[in-house]
């Protein structure tokens, strides 16, 4: 049962590579409306290979659409493609794509496609046939002269031999399944190929595949480099060897062994045409051989695939070594005596963790371009749908990332791009008139700032309109403050609340309001923040801040009476004691300080949590400016501790009974001298219960 | 005489273990399959704005664990711990909430013949029946105590992190 599911799971895996590299290629080629002939070739035997794969596994509906779409490439491959013909392949494989997609996201959750898109198949088809007898290729550029897909009937004994010895990495499984791939990919450029396991399809050639690797004979007329290349492109590929060998030597199996005249042995059934075998002089073969004999190549990749789950395991017990760390660092068994061999020992101590933190942070890392790479051909498929140009930027694609994070990220930034296309970004007409260039621009952007990564969408377009949102909102009745009253940002942030949507019919893509607060949902998750800037006119940015590792927090811990806080840093604008009349109170009561000419409200960390404490007057305690996602404020404690790097941990659910109050904390950590201490939540601090 | 044998050997095999402790002199059995562990008093971190029961929370192993009073969750008065209170951590609900008890008796084996449904209790003051049952060995009464409804939690609820 387990061979089967990892046998699925690897046929999911491998076709999604496949797809994102064909994706890639494809948005390279359009831009340009042509492929390069590697790109054809490419296009071609990814289609090959998920026709093969996709028949093993007998999905029959995808390997039918990957063969109709495999044959306009063979027809490309030898014809060419006119200039006019490229735009409607472009669509129809990138429909294909489309396609497979849908149709592994059901084999992932159900385990098997039901997908059957007729439609597609005519399309495909039709292509073809218009390719077929329509206008001959005028402008063949890199096509090279005609090369026939055809295997050769004839055995020409002057084409050379070559012994190819494939190596499967250990574990890789479906062993012969790979063989018959490698051989199939061979089959285009070699007319004759024998293989050891004679017959792939055995029960046992799986195994000795793995003990004693896959070896090939074959024939080709072709540079062996092209062997070379196409055995590198092979998956799960260790080490591989071509050598040339002499056509007639007692090795080559016998269905393709040149043979000797002067022996009128009897031919094996399998061979073709081995009558009209002359000799081939040793030399002469030999001399035809490629000068590169004897090179081995080593498979590109050198990685393995891990799951998920171990690395989880993995950062958990790091987490809790740093925690184990700290206690024992800070034992109080010892007083405040000096320790010098013990403190030595400790810094070493601090210093590998340190560094095993760092590692194994960095295995879960992935650059974010596998994120921003899928908008790329998003962008394509909403500006089309809505008829809008727009040029999407990357910066910034090598920043690494945790796992989480790109996994977390994908869904929101889809809908911020596809608000930006959809509401931003005007029409051709509308944007020349504004004085702006007809396409529209989104860059994307990630950058680290030590401890964050924040990933900025920024449009050229309309920019968000105040009023607009404000109307919106008073109609839903989603407003708590007099308009007046209200910042810019804060206007901003309404469009998060549930149900907000400005837009008034529902295109295909936004204005469905369930839009923002889902994203800001998502975002929360992984706990980051979005926020959003806009200039009504220029253009709208979509800010998205979230922070590196989620277990590890740099904070400042303060107290209020007997309880500790700890704030992430990322919030902590600065901290001050205030002086008498500093702290005013506003016509309503509430507590104000002004600061650098701006008014910020003052939140009693004692009032809110309802905790004693002898402080009294501002000027007794100390004040933190903090930001969130929806406004700055204050917070007034009795003391500042200092900062500190913890281990963030969940507050078990039975405590929403213990307590009165929850909300603005997001967890607890452990600290050093075992006592418990509380982690703001600074988005959600000022939230009423 | 062998009916008699193979009902009691029948029972045993229903029996159940029930760990006793007492809360203000009065001993009560807690169903052992819920209890993880057993340990000393400690020092406890502080929430802000708890509810009078609830002492705080302490670090097991890693695990952050709320630590509550049974005495005043069954109504009682709070009052300092004797020597010999310890915390019982119980699993409820896939958590882990220790309950501090005056102090740990004993482990006994009770035949489902020996437990009756506890006596309609006269509802004082809005309190909810905390015991279903009652053991009756040999002529002592003891209650069993239903930790579910000790401690108001849901046994159907959904577990979802906040």
């Amino acid at each position: 049962m387990s061979t089967e599911e990892s046998m699925l799971d690897v046929y999911i895996y491998e076709t999604q590579q496949l797809l994102q590299s064909l994706d890639d290629i494809l948005l390279d080629g359009e831009g340009v409306e042509r492929l390069t002939e590697d790109q054809i070739n490419e296009v071609f035997r990814v289609m090959h290979t998920i026709k093969g794969a996709s028949s093993m596994m007998e999905f029959d509906e995808i390997a039918e659409i990957a063969h109709a779409t495999e044959d306009i490439f063979a027809q490309i491959r030898e014809l060419g493609a006119a200039d006019s013909q490229w735009p409607p392949v472009f669509n129809l494989v990138f429909r294909v794509v489309s396609f497979f997609n849908n149709e592994l996201e059901k084999i992932q959750s159900a385990g098997k496609p039901d997908g059957v898109d007729v439609e597609l198949m005519n399309a495909l088809h039709e292509q073809l046939a218009q390719m077929k007898s329509g206008i001959q290729s005028a402008a063949v550029p890199d096509m090279p002269a005609e090369r026939t897909v055809e295997h050769s009937s004839s055995a020409d004994p002057f084409t050379p031999h070559y012994k190819i010895r494939v190596l499967f990495e250990e574990n890789c499984q479906m062993e012969a399944i790979r063989a018959l791939g490698v051989r199939e990919s061979l089959k285009e450029i070699c007319p004759y190929i024998a293989t050891v396991p004679k017959d792939l399809d055995a029960a046992d050639s799986a195994a000795v595949i793995k003990a004693d690797g896959l070896l090939l004979y074959v024939q080709t007329d072709d540079n062996p480099d092209e062997i070379r290349h196409r055995l590198e492109a092979t998956l799960f590929l260790k080490k591989f060897s071509v050598v040339p060998i002499d056509g007639s030597d007692e090795e080559v199996p016998e269905s393709i062994r040149v043979k000797i005249p002067t022996e009128p042995r009897a031919v094996a059934a399998e061979s073709p045409n081995v009558g009209k075998v002359v000799i081939p002089a040793a030399a002469e073969v030999k001399a035809t051989a490629s000068s590169s004999s004897g090179a081995e190549g080593f498979a590109k990749q050198n990685f393995i695939s891990v799951n998920v789950n171990k690395l989880d395991s993995l950062l958990n017990m790091v987490g809790e070594i740093v925690t184990a760390q700290s206690m024992v660092i800070n034992n109080a068994d010892f007083g405040s005596q000096q320790h010098d061999s013990f403190d030595s020992a400790t810094k070493q101590l601090h210093t590998l963790i340190n560094e095993l933190q760092d590692i194994v942070m960095s295995i879960r890392m992935l650059p974010i371009s596998t994120v921003f790479q899928k908008m790329r051909r998003l962008v394509r498929d909403v500006s089309k749908k809505v008829n809008k140009e727009v040029e999407l930027v990357l910066i910034g694609e090598e920043t690494e990332v945790d796992k989480n994070v790109i996994d977390s990220l994908a869904d929101p930034l889809m809908h911020i791009i596809r608000n930006s296309i959809d509401h931003g970004i005007g029409t051709p007409e509308e944007r020349i008139k504004a004085g702006k260039p007809e396409k529209g621009r989104i860059v994307l952007e990630a950058r680290t700032t030590g401890s964050d990564v924040i990933v900025t969408v920024s449009d050229d377009g309309r920019g968000l309109q105040r009023d607009m949102i404000l109307k919106k909102a008073r109609e839903k009745g989603l407003l708590s403050k007099p308009e007046s009253e209200l910042s810019d940002k804060e206007v901003y942030s309404l469009i998060f609340l549930p149900g907000f949507s400005t837009k008034d019919s529902v295109t295909e893509f936004s204005g469905r309001g369930v839009g923002m607060d889902v994203v800001r949902r998502n975002i929360n998750q992984i706990g980051g923040s979005v926020s959003i800037e806009s200039e009504p006119g220029r253009g709208t940015t979509h800010i998205i801040r979230i922070p590196l590792t989620l277990t590890i927090v740099d904070g400042m811990r303060f107290s209020t009476g007997n309880i500790n806080f700890i704030v992430p840093i990322v919030s902590v604008k600065t901290a001050m004691e205030p002086k008498p009349n500093d702290v005013f109170l506003d016509p309503d009561g509430n507590e104000m300080i002004m600061l650098q000419d701006q008014c910020y409200s003052v939140v009693r960390m004692s009032n809110l949590f309802h905790i004693d404490t002898p402080v009294e007057k501002p000027e007794d305690g100390m004040l933190m400016h903090l930001t969130s996602e929806e406004s700055d404020f204050c917070i007034l404690f009795d003391r500042l501790d200092g900062e500190y790097q913890v281990v963030a941990k969940t507050l078990p659910n039975y405590l929403s009974k213990c307590v009165t109050r929850l909300a603005g904390i997001s967890g607890c950590t452990v600290m050093g001298d075992g006592s418990i201490n509380l982690i703001v939540d600074v988005n959600n601090l000022k939230a009423s219960d | 005489m062998e009916v008699e044998k193979t009902e009691t050997q029948a029972e045993q095999a229903e029996s159940k273990r029930y760990l006793f402790v007492t809360v203000d002199h009065v001993e009560y059995g807690i169903d052992i399959t819920i209890v993880q562990e057993i340990i000393v008093i400690q020092e406890v971190s502080p929430l802000p704005g708890m509810k009078p029961f609830c002492k705080g929370v302490i670090n097991i192993r890693g695990m952050i664990v709320p630590v509550i009073d049974l005495r005043v969750k069954m109504g009682l008065q709070q009052c300092d711990y004797g020597e010999n209170a310890c915390i019982v951590v119980v699993m409820l609900g896939g958590e882990q909430i220790g309950v501090i008890v005056e102090s740990v008796r004993e482990v006994l084996q009770i035949l489902p013949s020996q437990l009756q449904e506890s006596p309609a209790r006269a509802n004082a003051g809005g309190k909810r029946s905390i015991s279903s049952q009652i053991a009756n060995i040999n002529g002592t009464v003891r209650q069993i105590l239903d930790m579910y409804k000790v401690l108001d939690i849901d046994p159907e609820a959904e577990q979802n992190t906040h």
